[in-house]
């Protein structure tokens, strides 16, 4: 049976949201720390909410932003010459992991950029350093621990979503069906042995580069 | 030593949770100290003149450059100011290497150009071998200079340094006073000092500006400070007793208890002859840390105001 | 200490390149395994397989995988299928899902779609039909033989499907509303959240005997014994419909499809599972 594919699935979508969480993440749990402004406490709320709802929902929520007829959707297949959606592509089930998994990036990394200390953030702008370069300078070297573990965790809820990809990426063999659906494939009608065996090598991989991580996140990077 | 035609001019108004600081006052190129109790509104001023914080109103103008005014709505971002500043807790990039973190400030200078800066500045401040180590490797005094020397590697048009003396013991507090009057001869910029330690003001100093509770007492060169106190502040500058206006025996008594809680330590600096219990280089306002007399002094002055209700 | 912290990051970035080893060279293995890529074609055959994309129920994954690779092998087409339940495939092709063939089980999803005039009337079919049948654990040595037995007292536990979410479980009620002995089975009644945790229950032991479909007690295989099978009129229908989706691409395959489903191997492979023909007419 046929592991390797659902395997190199679940990792490739799960790499691809964990960049993609970092990226959008970061910036935004930098403006949450540090940063009072109107609205400020609708984008909490907007950032937690995955949260909150089950997977059967958000999967719902992101079949209307990103079918045929959504925003997203039509804006893609407007780029690609009416022919592609990005329903039922890998693309989608990255799009799923990334909205579950982001809420996670942004509350670690947020608690540690908030107790970077306000000094060093002042002596950098008497210094001459803009925003933007402080941020980059001063601020994620000094929260970098809590980033990496917020990507871990982001990563580690990425390889196990399942409700909300099966809803938008569907469960096509080879393209977009991945460990935790391959899993639950197997358990619909009771081949939990197999379904157990799978389970094993998934956690195992998944195990291995979530102890990697934390032994970073502990560690801190010099910089 | 005055030199040059430099002039900092600061007028400020700021309100905050019902501390009202109302102020004005000029320098020029020279070493000026500002003194006053705790909570009299130095930090806040150094800070303002930084552009850290906001003043409700007023105008801050440096060689003719106008730095803030609110009239005009003019404020210039910190990073645009080009003051060199030393915060009470030094703030050293914990992440970087003493090289780095003095060269931090520079911009568009070449790799060779930035070395060579740096290793300018480090000899400057006596920190030879010290480039590679972090901060937290380093000794308090040393982290001192490093911090002066971040503040000055990119040459700033005046310095600003906020109670730097205030965490260091007394060889160490003449170690940083000789910096400081190092960098005054190598660069000749002006330079504000924020301090509670009267002798250091009386003895460093080309002008001494006195707050008191948010306003300016006093602002000029020593002689024209140091003479007849009337007020505790001016009165601990010149290490003498304060005897207020009014005649009310309770206050007096507070004051008296007060005076006479100062810490009784001497300060012994650089030959000038110890000066009695007076003056102490901790005075330490706060109700919290004066000893039982004050209290005792407190107590009764409550007691008479609350009976006379 | 900095030697420390150097090694970390070499270990952070080791970590990078094997994932990206990990994920690209799987990616070479990856695309050769896709379900129903045929793996012979037909002697001299030069074109690319045409590809379908079926959405079935999941109750159907078993038989229609096995299906698919007959189809394929028969006809050079690449059918993919994609199983969930009926419901949420309707949501997913109302949303836009390529979907060409949709299978679902029973008549609510189609008609809802067809009312969208999202599938094509025209192409709508019920391929099979499905009994409900009482399902005990092999090593069971109750005496059922028949619904009617359920009322004895040897049998202390009983699971459905909750008839209030899941279909297998409404129709449950049918049957026993139909006997008429809904009233002294009630009180040993245990639901399950579905199909699939019914089997699962009776599989296990967990209960005495349990009321599914024909096809989850043949799922089921050795763990599970068939002591009873309801009569059709007993429950409403139970029809498991096709219908080609209008903005399928390639209608005539689909068709072809369809009637392969309908034809003489695919109701053999259908009854393999379990299913049933469905009811004439």
């Amino acid at each position: 049976m046929d592991v390797l594919s659902p395997l190199r699935l679940s990792l490739q979508v799960a790499v691809c949201a964990t960049i993609a969480t970092v990226i959008v993440g970061v910036p935004i749990a930098y403006v949450l720390a540090r940063k009072r402004f109107k609205g400020r406490s609708i984008l909490n709320l907007v950032v937690t909410l995955p949260m909150v709802l089950p997977p059967t929902v958000i999967g719902y929520i992101l079949l209307l932003v990103i079918g045929r007829n959504g925003l997203l959707g039509k804006a893609y297949s407007g780029l690609t010459g009416g022919e592609l959606g990005i329903m039922f592509t890998w693309y989608a089930a990255v799009i799923a992991s990334f909205v579950v998994s982001l809420p996670l990036m942004i509350l670690t990394s947020r608690a540690s950029m908030e107790a970077v200390d306000q000094e060093l953030i002042n002596a950098s702008y008497t210094l001459g350093r803009s925003e933007w370069q402080t941020f980059v300078h001063v601020v994620i070297p000094l929260s970098i621990r809590g980033i990496i573990a917020g990507a871990t965790l982001a990563f580690a809820r990425a390889m196990g979503e399942f409700g909300a990809t099966m809803m938008v990426a569907g469960n096509i063999a080879g393209k977009t069906t991945t460990m935790p659906l391959m899993i639950y494939n197997e358990s619909i009608y009771g081949s939990w042995g197999s379904a157990l065996w799978m389970v094993l090598v998934f956690v195992g991989l998944a195990g291995v580069i979530i102890y990697v991580s934390s032994r970073l996140s502990q560690k801190g990077i010099s910089w | 030593m005055v030199t040059g035609d430099s002039r900092l001019d600061v007028h400020l108004q700021k309100r905050v949770d019902g501390f009202c600081l109302d102020v004005q006052w000029s320098m020029g190129n020279e070493l000026a100290v500002l003194f006053g109790y705790s909570g009299s509104g130095k930090s806040m001023t150094m800070r303002m003149i930084a552009g850290l914080v906001r003043p409700d109103s007023g105008r801050i103008v440096r060689d003719g450059e106008v730095l803030y005014d609110s009239d005009c709505s003019i404020s210039v971002p910190p990073q645009e100011r080009q003051f060199g500043f030393v915060g009470q807790d030094l703030a050293l990039f914990p992440h970087m290497t003493v090289a780095k973190n003095i060269a931090y400030g520079l911009k568009g200078l070449s790799r060779e150009e930035s070395h060579e800066r740096v290793a300018e500045f480090i000899r400057l401040l006596h920190l030879k071998g010290l480039g590679v180590r972090l901060p937290r490797e380093i000794s308090g005094g040393q982290r001192q200079r490093v911090a002066l020397a971040r503040a000055l590697a990119s040459r700033p048009k005046a310095l600003l340094l906020d109670e730097p003396f205030s965490a260091l013991d007394a060889p160490l507090k003449a170690e940083l006073w000789d910096a400081i009057r190092d960098v005054r001869e190598h660069v000749r910029i002006p330079i504000l000092v924020v301090t509670h330690d009267p002798t250091d003001a009386r003895t460093e100093a080309d002008r001494i500006i006195v707050y008191g509770a948010g306003q300016v007492l006093r602002c000029g060169a020593p002689d024209e400070v140091l003479c007849d106190p009337d007020s505790p502040e001016v009165a601990t500058l010149m290490a003498q007793e304060y005897t207020p206006p009014n005649e009310d025996p309770d206050c007096a008594e507070g004051l008296h208890a007060l005076m006479a809680s100062l810490d009784s330590q001497s300060v012994y600096l650089r030959g000038a002859p110890p000066l009695g219990p007076q003056s102490g280089a901790d005075w330490q306002p706060r109700l919290s840390r004066r000893g039982p007399g004050a209290w005792i002094g407190y107590l009764k002055r409550s007691y008479s105001i609350w009976s006379k209700l | 200490m900095k030697n420390r912290l150097m090694s970390t990051r070499g270990a952070a970035v080791s970590l990078a390149i094997l994932l990206a080893v990990l994920v690209l060279s799987t990616a070479a293995c990856g695309s050769d395994e896709v379900a129903g890529a045929p793996t012979t074609t037909a002697v001299g055959a030069t074109d690319e397989p045409q590809e379908l994309l079926v959405a079935a129920a999941a109750s159907l994954k078993s038989a229609f995988t096995e299906l698919g690779e007959a189809f394929d092998a028969a006809n050079n087409v690449a059918t993919t299928f994609t199983f969930d339940a009926s419901g949420s495939l309707q949501v997913q092709i109302e949303a836009g899902a390529p979907v060409d063939v949709f299978a679902s089980a029973a008549w609510k999803q189609v008609n809802n779609l067809l009312e969208k005039d999202l599938v094509d009337e025209a192409s709508t079919a019920v391929f099979a039909s499905n009994e409900m049948v009482l399902g005990v654990p092999a090593d069971s040595s109750l005496a059922i033989t028949s619904f009617e037995d359920l009322v004895e007292d040897e049998v202390k536990k009983i699971t459905t499907a909750d008839p209030q979410t899941a279909p297998q479980g409404k129709a449950s009620m049918e049957v026993l509303t139909a006997l008429g002995i809904t009233d002294a089975v009630q009180p040993k009644l245990i639901y399950s959240k579905n199909a699939s945790q019914t089997l699962t229950y009776v599989q296990e032991g967990e209960v005495d005997v349990g009321i599914m479909y024909a096809t989850d007690a043949v799922a089921g295989g050795d763990k599970v014994k068939v002591v009873a099978v309801s009569e059709p009129g007993w429950h409403s229908e139970i029809a498991y419909v096709m219908a080609t989706v209008n903005a399928c691409k390639k209608k005539t395959l689909a068709q072809t499809f369809t009637d392969f489903v309908l034809g003489p191997e695919g109701q053999e492979i259908l009854s393999k599972y379990g299913f049933v023909p469905p009811p004439a007419g």
